[in-house]
C-alpha cells in the first residue's frame, strides 16, 4: 500500500521529530560538557568559548578513568561470556537430543519470567558470602548465564538449514567445527544484534554495580557519574563531560555492529 | 571406490516404519537409483548410508567396512543435496575445498585438487564467486564438484536435479552419467522421476512404503513390473491396468479367467496398443470410445474409454482421430501382463502359451477402421 504525498509528509514528519527527542538531548549534553561555567545556563546549545575544563575537572575530582576502565572491561567480559554461553547452550538446544531437553528448555524459560529484582537479595547474600564485593567477578560472573539469548539464539540455530548441518557434517565437520566454521559466519547479523543488546544492557547497569561495588577505584561509569555529582552539586558541565564520556563507547558500538547488520544483509542479497 | 551391502536395515520414526529390511549389494562402480513416491523411503535409507540418520536395525557395509554406527565423517562418502546445501559465507573455492581443509590437506595441494576437480565440472572460472551470485545450473555444478574433490568411495545424490527447469534437467542428467562412468565411482542416486531413474540406472530400485518392491535393470523393470504398484510407477504414461472381467472384451481366451484361476489384473503398456493390426506380432482386437487426444507432437496419446474402464494408448503422431469417435484398435497380446489378487505379477509363462495357441488356432480377423 502507498500512503499519499500529504500522509507522507505527516509521516516523515512524526519521524522527524522523534530522531529530535532521541538526538537533541544528546546535543544538549555534548554542547554543555564544552561550555565554560559562565554558559551553562545559557538557552545556546553550542559553546561560544569552547574549553575542555569540565574534562580536566571530572579526572580531578573522582578517578573518572578508573571508572572508564571497570566498566568497559567488565562489560566485554561479561558480553563475551554471555555470547560463548548462549552460543553454545542454544546450539545444545537446538541441535543435540537428549532425555529432559525441553522440560530443561522450560526452565530456562522460566529463568527469564523470573524479575532480576527478586533474584537480587539471593545473589547479593552469595557475592557477600564468597567475599567478592569491589571486584570485578562480582559484576562479571551472576550475569553470564542469559536465558534471553539462549532463547533467541536457540531459534535462529533451529531455523538454520538442516542441509548445511548435514553438509558440515559429510565434509568432515564434527559439532565444534560445524558451528564454528559454518553456523556462527552466516548467523553474524544475529550476533551483532544480540551483542549490542547485551553491550547497553551492561553499560548503562546501575543498581547492581552500586551494590556490590563501594571503594571508587572498583566502580563503574554510571555510578561515577553520581559520585562526582556528588562532590559537588552544581557542577553541570562536568556531569556532562562525564555523560559524554560514559555514552561515546555505547554509541561507538552500535555504530560499528549496525554497520554489520546491515552489510551483511546487503551481501545475502536482501534488500 | 567399494561396493555397498545393505543388510537387513531398518529405520523407524517413533512408531512409523520408514524403511524396512533392506537388503541388497551393490557392486563397485555401479550407478544403483532408488525411485519411488515420496515418503516411500528411499531418501532415509540414503540418508542411512550418508551416515545423517541412525538405522534402527541392520548393517550397511562398505568395502570390507561395517560403517552403520560410523559417525558421516568417517566413512569416506560424498554426498550431494536437493538444494546444493553450497555454504553461503564461502566461496565456490572454499566451499569445493572445504572438506579437503577439514581434513588437513596442505594449502596448495587443496588449490590444486580444487582446481582440478573445477575443470573438470567446468567452473574454473566461477571460484572467487560466492554460491549467491550463481545460477541453479552453476550450483548444482559446484555442489557435484564438491562431492568429487575428495575422492571419496561412494557419491550419494539426494534428488540433485529437481531444482532444476526441464531443459537443464536432461543435460545435467547426461553430464552426472558421463561424469560416473569416467570416475567409475559406486553411486546411489535417489529420485522422486521415474525417467530420470530409466535414464540414469546401471540398475534400480523401485520402493514403495518402505520396502523394495522390485530391483532390476531399468528395461527389465519396464518390461517385467514385479507388481501392479511397479507396473503403475514405472513407464510414462504408466501401463494401463484393467480388470480380468474385460478379457472377454479384449479378445483375450476364457482360459484365463479360469487358468489357476488367480489373474486379477491385466496390464496393457500403452505404446502395445495400435491403430493398425498389422504392425503388431499378436494382434487382439477391440473396440473404445475415444475421449481426448492429447497430441505432442511426435506421438499423440489417445484417452479412450473401454466400457467403465479408462485406457491410455501412446500411438504415432501422425494418425488423425477426432475425440468422440469409436475406434477400432488392436493390442499386442505377447506384450501384456498378468497380476495376481495380491497384486503381484504372474509368471505368465503358461499364460503367454495359451494365449499363443489361442490366438493360432482363431480366425484373424481383419483390421477394420483405420
Amino acid at each position: 500500500m502507498t500512503l499519499g504525498t500529504p500522509w507522507r509528509a505527516v509521516g516523515h514528519l512524526v519521524l522527524v521529530l522523534l530522531c529530535l527527542s532521541m538526538v537533541v538531548p544528546l546535543l544538549v549534553a555534548l554542547g554543555m560538557a564544552f561550555k565554560p561555567p559562565n554558559e551553562v545556563y545559557s538557552l545556546v546549545p553550542w559553546p561560544q568559548a569552547p574549553t575542555l575544563d569540565n574534562f580536566r575537572r571530572l579526572f580531578e575530582q573522582v578517578p573518572f578513568h578508573l571508572y572508564l576502565w571497570n566498566s568497559v572491561a567488565t562489560t566485554a567480559l561479561r558480553v563475551g561470556g554471555q555470547i560463548v554461553i548462549a552460543v553454545l547452550c542454544a546450539y545444545a538446544f537446538a541441535r543435540w537430543e537428549f532425555p529432559g531437553r525441553e522440560w530443561l528448555f522450560g526452565a530456562v524459560l522460566g529463568a527469564m519470567m523470573v524479575p532480576h529484582t527478586l533474584t537480587m537479595i539471593p545473589i547479593y547474600m552469595m557475592i557477600a558470602e564468597l567475599q567478592w564485593f569491589d571486584t570485578w567477578r562480582a559484576l562479571v560472573i551472576p550475569n553470564l548465564a542469559m536465558p534471553f539469548a539462549v532463547f533467541l539464539l536457540r531459534q535462529h540455530f533451529r531455523s538454520f538449514p538442516r542441509e548445511l548441518f548435514d553438509a558440515a557434517e559429510m565434509d568432515g565437520a564434527g559439532h565444534w567445527r560445524a558451528l564454528w566454521l559454518v553456523v556462527l559466519p552466516n548467523l553474524k547479523p544475529v550476533l551483532s544484534a544480540l551483542a549490542i543488546i547485551l553491550f547497553i544492557d551492561c553499560w548503562n547497569e546501575y543498581f547492581w554495580p552500586l551494590l556490590v561495588t563501594d571503594a571508587p577505584e572498583s566502580r563503574t561509569v554510571q555510578i561515577g557519574i553520581r559520585e562526582f555529582l556528588e562532590a559537588d552539586h552544581n557542577d553541570f558541565g562536568g556531569l556532562m563531560a562525564g555523560v559524554t564520556l560514559a555514552s561515546l563507547p555505547a554509541l561507538a558500538v552500535f555504530f560499528v555492529f549496525q554497520r554489520k547488520v546491515m552489510d551483511t544483509f546487503v551481501a545475502s542479497g536482501i534488500k | 571406490m567399494a561396493s555397498i551391502s545393505f543388510r537387513g536395515l531398518a529405520k523407524h520414526f517413533g512408531g512409523v516404519v520408514a524403511v524396512k529390511d533392506f537388503t541388497l549389494d551393490v557392486p563397485d562402480g555401479e550407478l544403483l537409483v532408488l525411485v519411488g513416491p515420496s515418503g516411500c523411503g528411499k531418501t532415509t535409507t540414503l540418508r542411512m548410508l550418508a551416515g545423517l540418520e541412525a538405522p534402527t536395525a541392520g548393517e550397511i557395509w562398505l568395502g570390507e567396512r561395517e560403517i552403520a554406527r560410523l559417525p558421516a565423517r568417517e566413512r569416506n562418502i560424498a554426498m550431494v543435496f536437493q538444494n546444493y546445501a553450497l555454504y553461503p559465507h564461502m566461496t565456490v573455492a572454499e566451499n569445493v575445498g572445504f572438506a579437503l581443509r577439514l581434513a588437513g590437506v596442505k594449502r596448495d595441494e587443496v588449490a590444486r585438487r580444487v582446481l582440478k576437480a573445477a575443470e573438470m565440472m567446468g567452473i574454473g572460472g566461477l571460484l572467487e564467486r560466492r554460491p549467491r551470485e550463481l545460477s541453479g545450473g552453476q550450483r548444482q555444478r559446484v555442489a557435484v564438484c564438491r562431492a568429487i574433490v575428495r575422492d571419496p568411495q561412494a557419491f550419494l545424490f539426494d534428488e540433485p536435479l529437481s531444482n532444476l527447469d526441464a531443459k537443464l534437467r536432461m543435460s545435467a542428467r547426461a553430464e552426472i552419467r558421463r561424469l560416473q562412468q569416467r570416475l567409475g565411482v559406486t553411486t546411489v542416486y535417489v529420485t522422486h522421476d521415474q525417467v530420470e531413474a530409466m535414464t540414469l540406472a546401471d540398475r534400480m530400485v523401485v520402493m514403495h512404503d518402505g520396502c523394495i518392491q522390485q530391483v532390476g535393470r531399468p528395461l527389465d523393470i519396464y518390461a517385467r513390473p514385479a507388481n501392479t504398484f511397479v507396473a503403475g510407477f514405472i513407464g510414462s504414461p504408466p501401463l494401463n491396468l484393467l480388470p480380468v472381467s474385460l478379457s472377454a472384451t479384449l479378445g483375450l481366451p476364457q482360459q484365463l479367467l479360469t487358468m489357476g484361476s488367480e489373474v486379477a489384473t491385466i496390464g496393457v503398456r500403452p505404446e502395445s496398443i495400435s491403430l493398425r493390426a498389422s504392425d503388431l506380432r499378436r494382434p487382439l482386437h477391440l473396440t473404445a470410445q475415444l475421449e481426448l487426444v492429447e497430441a505432442l507432437g511426435a506421438e499423440s496419446l489417445l484417452h479412450l474409454r473401454l466400457g467403465e474402464w479408462p485406457l491410455l494408448a501412446r500411438v504415432p503422431g501422425t494418425v488423425s482421430v477426432s475425440a468422440g469417435d469409436t475406434l477400432a484398435l488392436a493390442m499386442d497380446g505377447s506384450a501384456l501382463c498378468f497380476f495376481g489378487n495380491d497384486g503381484q505379477r504372474i509368471d505368465d509363462s503358461d499364460l503367454q502359451l495359451s494365449l499363443a495357441q489361442t490366438h493360432n488356432a482363431s480366425v484373424v480377423r481383419p483390421a477394420t477402421g483405420n
